[in-house]
């Protein structure tokens, strides 16, 4: 069992560390002169984790009528990617749309990749940070079997087209 | 504890200082040479009022006291940090007291590669990162001023990791 001495010797301790650990934390110090020059220091340590943003630009059908945009319409697409390191730019629908389909046309090949809704498909990598990179993207939207397909117009591909940037692998 | 250990210290600082004091006056008071004649068979007492002079050299003097409240990005810029091409860190407070004009002046060590490295302000809307913070221009009691400072961010140049960066905040007499 512990003796008030020690209680008090114990509390005191506490204390004291308290205010060191205070001090240290607001790192505060004096300098005096003589002898000029004098100086005290700051040491900060900062730490950045990958941050990436995308801008969405312009969405506006082209009048390509070949494959792969025939059935349906193609559109192009612009953004900006702005990252601090290695990126890739996804796509995806917000919601699968009850009137169409759409779908990523990779270049050059002029590959058609079905978007899904909640599913990310990679459209463009970067291997570096960039301050803005733009990225063209087009894609193709055909009207859905049955009734009330419909192709539909830029806006409305917009409205559902969803982007993000993570970080390449 | 701390305490406990330095006030002895203090104490015995004190007592030695007012001892050479002393000494240094004594010495001096011996030096002044004074005379007081009395006729023979007088033996009413002489009076002679000594003249004292002490010379004190006072040395220019000034303290400089520095409280940081610098709180660095921790993992935590945003999109919007980086768009604005910064983010505040907090301020610094100075406070000078001095018998004598002195002048107070910043520098940073080298940014580390893949970071930008800080900014400051003296009125905390101007960045404009000035060597020479503030002056006394004589005597002063305590002449505070609080410096601003930013951390400064750019897509292609801050790259994730962590970085450690001195900054010095010099007092110099003129």
């Amino acid at each position: 069992m512990m003796s008030r001495h020690s209680l008090v010797g114990a509390s005191l301790v506490a204390v004291a560390l308290i205010s060191v650990s205070r001090d240290a934390s607001a790192q505060s110090q004096t300098v005096t002169l003589p002898p000029s020059p004098a100086a005290v220091h700051v040491t900060n340590t900062v730490t950045i984790g990958g941050t990436f943003s995308v801008d969405v630009g312009s969405l506006v059908q082209n009048t390509l009528q070949a494959n792969p945009c025939n059935p349906g319409a193609c559109y192009d697409a612009t953004t900006t990617v702005h990252a601090n390191r290695g990126w890739q730019l996804q796509v995806t629908l917000s919601q699968t749309p009850a009137n169409f389909t759409v779908a990523w046309i990779e270049k050059p090949q002029d590959a058609p990749h079905p978007l899904v809704a909640g599913i990310y498909q990679t459209i463009a990598t970067g291997s570096s940070a960039t301050p803005a990179q733009g990225v063209s993207a087009m894609y193709n939207a055909n009207k859905t079997n049955g009734k009330g397909g419909a192709v539909p117009t830029a806006s409305q591909l917009a409205a559902v087209l969803s982007y993000r940037v993570i970080a390449s692998p | 504890v701390i305490t406990r250990l330095i006030r002895p210290t203090r104490r015995l600082f004190r007592v030695v200082l007012t001892g050479m004091t002393l000494v240094a006056l004594t010495s001096r008071a011996q030096a002044q040479s004074q005379s007081c004649d009395l006729p023979p068979g007088n033996n009413k007492m002489c009076a002679a009022t000594p003249a004292v002079t002490v010379l004190m050299n006072v040395v220019a003097t000034t303290r400089l006291e520095m409280v940081s409240s610098l709180t660095p990005p921790n993992n935590d810029l945003t999109v919007a940090d980086f768009s604005a091409g910064f983010k505040s860190i907090g301020t610094v407070q100075l406070t000078a007291k001095s018998n004598a004009a002195a002048s107070i002046s910043i520098s940073s060590s080298t940014n580390p590669s893949g970071y930008s490295g800080v900014s400051w302000s003296t009125d905390g809307s101007h960045f404009t990162d000035p060597s020479t913070l503030f002056t006394t221009s004589g005597a002063t009691a305590g002449l505070a001023k609080s410096i601003t400072f930013r951390t400064k961010l750019a897509w292609a140049a801050d790259a994730p990791g962590s970085y450690t960066q001195t900054i010095n905040f010099t007092i110099s007499a003129p």
